[in-house]
């Protein structure tokens, strides 16, 4: 019988055997930032429900059962990514297989002057100085258990790094399978951003299983805009129904940078994203936004956090949940307002369709503002259709299931055409359309 | 007065301390064993007890009060209960330690001749602030606590109400005077929408609680008028613990407003009330505060705490409770009134204003907990912060799996006067049933410069223009407020943000 104790126990005796092995390990500095994380994770421990950032997802079952940290080096066959890959986009590929750089089946391509695509293991063992501005001190200790246990481990990831006013030629695709081969195993992906002043660049962190095996990802990304840097991320979390999905993207923006965030959470047993975005510079605004779906017993939970520290910024949140089944889903978005941060703008939207009767959507739409010279608005609902536009459809003669599946369709796809990027919404579209057409009530959607 | 012979009672000395319950329960039962055992004397005549919470102090407030056995070990389950509690920490406040044992939790009420004798002797600016609330001439005596039998004709006025009342079997009397005259019903009703073991304050407050109010509304009876008046004239010193339980059988109404908005005197710094309404089937319960304790100076030295729990049971099918409260008052506020909506097509309704000046926080919302079907909730919360002052709102919707059909809707918004403040909000709304619908808005702005322009430039001064900017922004909470009340507490609003602009 475990208890949640014994379970970081475990982690951290895990996590001190195989240092030796870690990338740069006899960097000090790398090191120390290691045993550090490791020992604010034994601190922590996991968080439980009585924790407010905590209080609607139960990570009671990370504690249960222990997930291989060691990298057992399972290869991949090239074909069996190919149904993860968008012919459409022509992108500079990076994949990892359970957090580890696979360069077999990567593509990083030719990148233009100025834009270093690395490994993080690679950039590690060569120019680990090059993480200073992300993992130099300033963020510890830390006080949150999976970014903690993520930077203990510190492995591997993505290492991006614009020059100023330079542009990534083609959207970046970070693929991430997760694949457990007779063990529990654990991806745990270190990705770090760096945008230089007016640099570009389109970047998408897709997450996969490759079979059934339960696997536990926990998965944190930095990114750093300078003056004037654009960055457009998307993320497509679509695991299978027996794992658990944790991610932290943390996000500092500098004066007129601009950052846009599109998530769409489809799969795992358990998901929760994170999504940390400070604004320090004047100009600088950032666009999130989100689509969770749920069914079976699936938990999607989506925190937000946006602080305005800077007068004169900009934010606007958009999140929605479709959720049927027993699923649940959550949303908790804060929005902090600095004292000095006057003439902030911030929108926050979270609207969620149950659709069935053991489903429950729980939300909470924060607003904590110090300042007086700021217009800021949330709004939440819980519903279900509009009967009215039900009977307007039907009245047209389209049957009720087929009035249904559309409506939903199109409450999802409100969120879909904001995506700059077109081939992609076309074909997250379609996982939709196919996620939705096996609820009862819109099996006309195939 | 005298004083507690001490000595007479070691066990005032070992009892166990509050928030340090002893280790096991072993040796818990040992110190009430003994404190049993040497128990308070019988012939030790008190008025007031030294400060300090024990067995012994509850056992003495419950003989001085005459009660039934049962309110006794009622208490003494509260207190025990209390032991074992921390105090919550989660609300985005700033408090004092609060030392338990330095309270004196019985004093017997003020006599008379305490008080002024006259208007005259009461001090000026009191007597200005009456002026400037318009409140009438015959209630400002009483409220300033001249002697009953100096203010004019209140005894013969107070006597045509309650005769009034008797008559349609309306109780409305203090609470120990309902213990005395209706055990059957607090034995029945206290405690059955706040528990004793609820939280932290309100079992403090079941434990010690001295008075309170007691309203009892028979079945199909309309109460003919707001009982705010006959209290207004009437308001008894009921302390620091009060305790409030409304009935409403089916059928029935009544209005009830608690405190009032003339500036009160207190000298207790901690307040824990606990409200209970019980609404059955069809009866309408409506509760509307006005709060304007003693917020503490401009530095925010002093100041009441006001730490309420206060909850209405819609137990009946198509019943309603409705809750009102105008806030300006207190250093601390700390409240949540809710509705357990369990009756099918029950309704809810949460109208608040909170106004926080200098170093005031508020941390106050509501809970709509929806249980039955087609239960439909409402809740306008408008909140108002200046100087140096945090504002919270902090509410929960709740649909259960059975609140089929069932609706809510929540607006609240924030105003901001000055640049040192803060106003936040934290909804909470959790949906089980896809069936029910919950929507929320919020908003926090300051007073534009361009409604302020348009004032003035039709020549209404700087100061006024706020005054009227604000009075519309909480004019929806305004309109619930009993007719007398509302004009009185616009003018409150006023006065609490004096001096906050320009």
């Amino acid at each position: 019988m475990n208890t949640a104790a014994d379970m970081v126990d475990r982690y951290c005796r895990e996590l001190a055997s195989i240092a030796p092995t870690l990338p740069a390990a006899e960097v000090p500095w790398i090191q120390q930032i290691r045993n550090k994380a490791r020992d604010d994770f034994a601190r922590l421990g996991f968080p439980t429900r009585l924790q407010e950032a905590w209080h609607y997802t139960n990570v009671g079952a990370l504690q249960r059962r222990f997930f291989e940290l060691a990298n057992s080096g399972i290869s991949v066959d090239p074909n069996a990514i190919e149904p993860f890959l968008y012919p459409d986009i022509d992108s500079h590929r990076l994949v990892f297989i359970n957090g580890i750089h696979a360069p077999e089946l990567s593509e990083i391509g030719t990148l233009p002057d100025g834009v270093i695509l690395e490994n993080l293991a690679t950039t590690l063992a060569q120019t680990p100085e090059q993480l200073e501005p992300f993992i130099g001190g300033r963020k510890l200790p830390l006080e949150h258990a999976f970014n903690a246990l993520n930077t203990a481990l510190l492995r591997d990831g993505t290492c991006l790094h614009l020059a100023p006013n330079t542009q990534l030629d083609k959207p970046l695709h970070l693929l991430f399978l997760s694949a457990g081969e007779g063990q529990e195993s654990c991806s745990q992906p270190r990705n770090l951003i760096l945008a230089g002043a007016g640099s570009q660049a389109v970047v998408l962190e897709s997450y996969h299983s490759l079979g059934e095996a339960a696997c536990f990802t926990n998965s944190c990304s930095d990114i750093i805009l300078e003056a004037d840097a654009q960055l457009h991320h998307y993320k497509l979390q679509e695991e299978n129904r027996h794992s658990y999905h944790i991610a932290n993207l943390q996000v500092q923006q500098n004066s007129g940078s601009h950052f846009e965030s599109h998530l769409l959470s489809l799969g795992a047993a358990l998901a929760r994203h994170e999504l940390h975005v400070d604004l320090n510079g004047e100009g600088a605004h950032c666009t999130l936004n989100g689509l969770y779906l749920g069914n079976g017993r699936q938990h999607a939970d989506c925190h937000t956090q946006v602080r305005h520290i800077h007068p004169g910024t900009d934010s606007h949140q958009a999140y929605k949940g479709i959720l049927d089944g027993r699923a649940r889903g959550v949303f908790n978005g804060r929005v902090y307002v600095h004292p000095q941060a006057q003439q902030t703008n911030a929108e926050q939207s979270n609207h969620n369709l149950l659709l069935s009767a053991n489903a429950e959507a729980d939300t909470k739409p924060e607003l904590e503002i110090y300042a007086d010279d700021v217009r800021c608005s949330h709004g939440a609902t819980v519903g279900q259709l509009d009967e009215d536009m039900i009977f307007y459809l039907r009245s047209r003669g389209l049957p009720e299931d087929a009035a249904r599946g559309l409506l939903t369709l199109g409450f999802a796809r409100e969120l879909l055409d904001r995506m700059p990027l077109k081939p992609l919404s076309v074909q997250l579209e379609q996982k939709i359309t196919d996620i939705l057409s096996q609820s009862d009530g819109m099996k006309s959607l195939k | 007065m005298t004083e507690t012979n001490s000595s007479k009672s070691p066990s005032l000395a070992t009892a166990p301390i509050p928030g340090q319950a002893p280790s096991s329960t072993e040796e818990l039962n040992t110190h009430l064993r003994k404190d049993y055992e040497h128990g308070f004397t019988t012939d030790v005549e008190s008025d007031t007890l030294p400060p300090g919470l024990n067995e012994d102090v509850i056992r003495h407030i419950s003989r001085m009060k005459n009660e039934p056995d049962f309110l006794l070990e009622w208490r003494l389950d509260a207190y025990r209960h209390w032991l074992t509690q921390r105090a919550p920490n989660w609300a985005k406040l700033n408090i004092d330690p609060i030392d338990y044992q330095a309270i004196s939790y019985y004093s017997a009420p003020k006599t008379e001749k305490d008080g002024p004798k006259s208007l005259d002797e009461v001090d000026p600016k009191l007597l200005e602030t009456y002026e400037k609330l318009g409140i009438p001439l015959a209630e400002r005596a009483a409220l300033a606590g001249v002697a009953v039998d100096a203010v004019f004709d209140s005894v013969s006025v107070a006597t045509t109400f309650k005769d009034k009342l008797a008559k349609e079997g309306i109780i409305f009397c203090s609470f120990s005077e309902a213990v005395q005259k209706h055990p059957e019903l607090i034995k029945r009703y206290l405690g059955s929408v706040v528990p004793t073991t609820d939280n932290y304050f309100a079992s403090l407050n079941s434990a010690v609680f001295t008075d309170g109010s007691f309203v009892f509304i028979p079945k199909g009876v309309r109460c003919p008028m707001e009982l705010s008046t006959y209290f207004r004239i009437n308001a008894a010193n009921t302390g620091q613990f009060e305790r409030t339980l409304i009935i409403a059988e089916a059928g029935s109404y009544v209005s009830y407003l608690e405190g009032c908005t003339a500036p009160q005197r207190d000298e207790n710094q901690l307040h824990a009330a606990v409200v209970e309404l019980i609404a059955l089937e069809d009866s309408e319960i409506k509760y509307s505060t006005v709060q304007n304790w003693y917020p503490g100076d401009e530095n925010g030295v002093g100041g009441i705490y006001n730490f309420v729990t206060k909850r209405g049971d819609c137990r009946g099918d198509h019943s309603k409770i409705s809750w009102t409260q105008v806030e300006t008052g207190s250093a601390i506020t700390w409240k949540y009134p809710s509705c357990l909506l369990r009756g099918d097509n029950s309704i809810g309704e949460f109208h608040s204003i909170a106004v926080t000046n200098h170093h005031q926080q508020a941390d106050t919302g509501t809970k709509m907990i929806h249980l039955g079907k087609n239960t439909r909730s409402t809740i306008v919360s408008k909140g108002i912060s200046a100087g140096q002052a945090q504002n919270i709102y902090r509410g929960l919707v709740h649909m259960g799996k059975n609140a089929s059909a069932s609706r809510n809707h929540t607006r609240c918004d924030s105003l901001l006067m000055g640049d040192r403040c803060g106003a936040h909000t934290y909804p909470y709304m959790e949906v089980k049933n896809p069936s029910a619908r919950v929507e929320h808005e919020a908003t926090t702005s300051r007073i534009g410069e361009d409604q302020l322009f348009y004032c003035r430039q039709r020549g209404i001064s700087e100061e006024d223009a706020v005054s009227m900017i604000v009075n519309g922004f909480c004019k929806e909470v305004f309109r619930e407020l009993p007719m007398e009340f509302a004009v009185e507490a616009q003018n409150l609003l006023a006065l609490s943000l004096e001096g906050s602009i320009g």
